[in-house]
């Protein structure tokens, strides 16, 4: 009983952590769907519910120091843009005037993200379900 | 305890594989009040109703091909029994993906399943679609193709089912569906042969009118034995407005040694996209005097 209680404590935290891209259903939803092994890469769900919060624990989490070390290495990478790095796909749009509207969606949802500023660091396309085309934008906070 | 600290391993495992690869953790916590009156007896009971929690990922191999995978359990959250278990299999399978389609292998929902699409409106509750349907199969030892995304809004599947001894009489089985799927229609085909000892024919049809859905299915069925069961499904979805859905659906199938029918009507009130609260009232009656009369109300939150 206090294994299920864990699973659900668990749950309900990282509910609150949940981020959901416009237009993509829940994974365990869209695994119910007959062509899920086709869709399975159509929505990114690593910065959602419980993905999220462990996603946020891994990068939050500073790499370990070794006993044996003697010199500290400069970071390869600026730390804070590693660490609020993520995600956003937009749903399959149609046409010019659904894409201009899938943008606004994916930047108003980055900015309600961050804290501080959300940045655009790439965008790309792909073909998505029925021959939509998607929209893939990734930001870090700053 | 033990369990306690698996379930701590686990998830700390899943924070460091997800460092290596994106690993998609899901699931959904389904749990319902219900009062069931049947066959003379009434009691009422706390239910699970498949929570199932799993992970999924998918990762690039090279030249084109991508392996995908899909480990999934069910749990019950009423009492942590699931089969004198905490957690049994659900879908759980290893396969690869590239531009030809999808091959995979493992013990998941055979394609005359998975063609019923989102027709069973009360799916996994005492209304489920398998009350009147056979071939509402998940099996062991199956080895499936799926046509490629490109194909369109068309997809179809051909799986072949091992029985290695097991309880089809040692005879290996075959499912196959052809789905149509584009805006508001829905169509599937579906065929099974010698899969858990019978042969099934399926058509299903989905339509969203505005904010109606309307479902339906037709089946033939006969068993190894010699039994046939034709039947008939049909169901409504009703969305209200941004929280209230109503719904009803009802089955119906003659065979050689019994007649069953299923009716359901209930209503969700949805929170999120994630969370909801449901009620239903479920009429099953049978031939055999198994007859039930089931009323709950439950919340489901997914994750």
């Amino acid at each position: 009983m206090s294994a299920l209680l864990y699973v659900l404590v668990l749950l309900l935290s990282a509910y609150g952590l949940s981020v959901q891209a416009e237009g993509c259903e829940p994974a365990v939803d869209m695994l119910e769907s007959n062509d899920a092994v086709n869709r399975m890469s159509e929505c990114d769900y690593s910065d959602k519910g419980l993905n999220g919060w462990f996603k946020a624990r891994t990068e939050n989490t500073p790499e370990p120091m070794h006993t044996s070390q003697t010199a500290v290495l400069p970071p390869v990478v600026d730390p804070p843009v590693l660490a609020a790095k993520f995600e956003l796909i937009s749903v399959g749009v149609k046409s010019a005037l659904d894409l201009v509207q899938a943008r606004f969606t994916l930047v108003a949802q980055a900015a309600e993200h961050c804290d501080g500023v959300a940045v655009l660091s790439e965008e790309a396309y792909r073909q998505g379900h029925q021959g939509h085309t998607q929209l893939i934008m990734s930001f870090y906070c700053r | 305890m033990r369990v306690k600290f698996c379930l701590a391993a686990a998830a700390a495992t899943l924070v460091s594989a997800h460092a290596a690869a994106d690993v998609t953790l899901y699931g959904k916590a389904n749990v319902s009040l219900q009062y069931t009156d049947k066959a003379g007896d009434n009691e009422t009971e706390l239910k699970s109703n498949a929570s199932r929690i799993g992970v999924m990922g998918s990762e690039a191999i090279g030249s084109g091909l991508t392996a995908i995978y899909r480990f999934e359990y069910e749990t019950s959250i009423d009492d942590g029994d699931k089969d004198g278990q905490t957690l049994t299999q659900r879908n759980i399978y290893l396969g690869v993906q590239s531009k030809a389609g999808t091959l995979m292998a493992g013990k998941f929902d055979t394609p005359t399943k998975t063609a019923q699409g989102k027709i069973d409106l009360f799916d996994n509750l005492v209304g489920d679609i398998k009350n009147v349907f056979a071939g509402e199969n998940r099996v062991n030892n199956i080895v499936q193709y799926v046509t490629p995304e490109s194909v369109g809004p068309f997809t179809a599947k051909l799986a072949y089912v091992l029985d290695e001894g097991g309880s089809n009489g040692d005879e290996d089985g075959v499912s196959a569906s052809l789905a149509y799927n584009a805006d508001a229609l829905y169509v599937a085909v579906a065929v099974d042969q010698e899969v858990d000892e019978a042969d099934v024919y399926r058509l299903v049809g989905a339509y969203q009118l505005g904010s109606v859905q309307l479902g339906g299915a037709y089946q033939q069925a006969t068993y190894d034995n010699g039994d046939d069961a034709d039947g008939f499904f049909g169901s409504v979805k009703w969305r209200l407005d941004d929280h209230w859905v109503l719904k009803t659906q009802y089955g119906e199938s003659s065979s050689d040694f019994n007649d069953q029918k299923t009716l359901s009507v209930g209503a969700d009130y949805v929170f999120t996209k994630k969370v909801k609260a449901f009620t239903y009232y479920t009429q099953n009656d049978d031939s055999i005097n198994n007859d039930g009369d089931y009323l709950g109300v439950g919340l489901e939150l997914k994750f």
